[in-house]
């Protein structure tokens, strides 16, 4: 088995899981599994929340290492999920060293459902959060309008270069000003309500889950590199709720 | 009557994590689990909230579903955040984040202080809720497996003749 093949498939099968928002301690475990098929010794895979290493002692190269920056980040269930299943084959010897590389490939690129039935998904979410915080049903009308227009902001944010904070202050400004325009046109309906329930699917929640975990793990640089993201994101998030309520506020 | 409305309201928390799953891509076979785990979080928390303080509430409901998140990962063979984070999305502190934001712009320099200090106590409950179960070991959630490898059985059987 090719050593410096195997470092790279390690390295791919982190990026991924990293980048979809997998916790440091999943991420390490993969990337040292897959090593160790080759090396039961003198393996070290170690997981940053802004880059990776991975270093092994092979026997024709001698010392090898790589490293790799991870400078996207979203939250993609279903990646984490195939890369487990591949890393896990692969680790049984199910399947060579080609193969899992290919199918990493493919599972980077496959996404499970249409942009459609995610963005309309994105609008049910958040009616459905209204309800459950005890919203009216009109507030739930209006969230699924709004939820809908996050949707349509997630969408394209994922494909274009922007800063990963902007789109969560632009989907704050979508809720806050759609919400008081709402209660404008429609009295009856809560802005309060109405909000709390659009900005739901922007809401950091897997980051901060994350970074508590890290840090209770021992991950101390990963975990406060999140939680600093963390707090990023919500005041991001509160800023663009800010702007938007004031300018068509009083 | 509080019942039925705390049913309903479960009810909702079950769709709404189903799609806030889907918004992020969960596999099509797993969706009722990551459904089922933000229904059972915000009932117990509905619950447990009319006897005491939303931060008790929160961590034992995360600690719930921290160990449903690891059984169902156990029989489904998944990674466990995949039930973990849907189901603790109904007790994120959103709702703080609007209030800090609104008592700031109102110019209630109190309140804002007790909502921030809020968030971040409910955001310790659900690190401490999730670690204190996510901490254990995979071996501790391996007692009631021998029934379902039973049951597998029992299919194959079935299914041979």
């Amino acid at each position: 088995m090719d050593d410096n093949k195997l470092l790279k498939l390690a390295l791919d099968a982190g990026e991924i899981m990293l980048s979809s928002g997998a916790e440091t301690h999943r991420v390490q475990d993969t990337m040292h599994r897959i090593l160790s098929v080759n090396h039961p010794t003198g393996v070290e895979a170690l997981a940053m929340s802004t880059f990776l290493i991975a270093s092994v002692s092979s026997d024709t190269y001698g010392s090898l290492s790589l490293t790799r920056g991870i400078y996207n980040r979203s939250v993609n269930f279903g990646k984490i999920c195939s890369v487990n299943e591949v890393s896990r084959a692969f680790v049984s010897g199910q399947l060579s060293l080609e193969k899992a590389s290919m199918r990493l490939k493919e599972v980077n690129e496959a996404s499970v459902y249409s942009p459609l039935t995610r963005i309309i998904c994105s609008g049910v979410a958040c009616a459905g959060f209204t309800l459950v915080l005890n919203g009216a049903i009109i507030d739930a009308l209006a969230a699924f309008i709004f939820g809908l227009m996050i949707g349509v902001l997630l969408k394209y944010s994922r494909k274009s270069k922007l800063p990963y904070f902007f789109s969560c202050m632009i989907g704050g400004f979508i809720a806050g000003a759609g919400a008081t325009v709402f209660h404008k046109i429609v009295p009856t309906a809560g802005v309060n309500m109405i909000i709390i329930g659009s900005i739901m699917p922007l809401l950091p929640g897997m980051t901060m889950t994350n970074s508590i975990r890290d840090i209770m793990e021992g991950h101390l640089i990963s975990g406060t590199a999140k939680m600093v993201e963390t707090l990023l994101i919500a005041f991001s998030i509160a800023g663009g709720v800010g702007f938007g309520i004031t300018i068509w506020g009083s | 009557m509080t019942f039925l409305t705390i049913l309903f309201e479960a009810f909702m928390a079950f769709w709404a994590c189903i799609a806030f799953s889907v918004v992020f891509d969960a596999p099509k076979k797993e969706l009722v689990f990551c459904g089922l785990s933000g229904g059972i979080s915000w009932f117990l928390y509905a619950v447990l909230t009319l006897n005491l303080n939303p931060t008790m509430a929160t961590l034992i409901s995360t600690a719930v579903v921290a160990t449903f998140s690891r059984f169902a990962s156990y029989h489904r063979q998944a990674p466990s955040t995949l039930y973990h984070i849907p189901g603790i999305m109904p007790l994120v502190p959103g709702t703080m984040v609007y209030n800090t934001m609104a008592t700031a712009l109102s110019g209630q320099v109190l309140e804002t202080y007790s909502n921030i200090l809020l968030g971040l106590k409910l955001a310790g409950a659900i690190g401490a809720g999730s670690i204190l179960i996510l901490a254990l070991p995979y071996s501790f959630f391996e007692i009631i497996p021998k029934r379902q490898k039973k049951a597998k059985k029992r299919v194959k059987a079935k299914a041979r003749p």
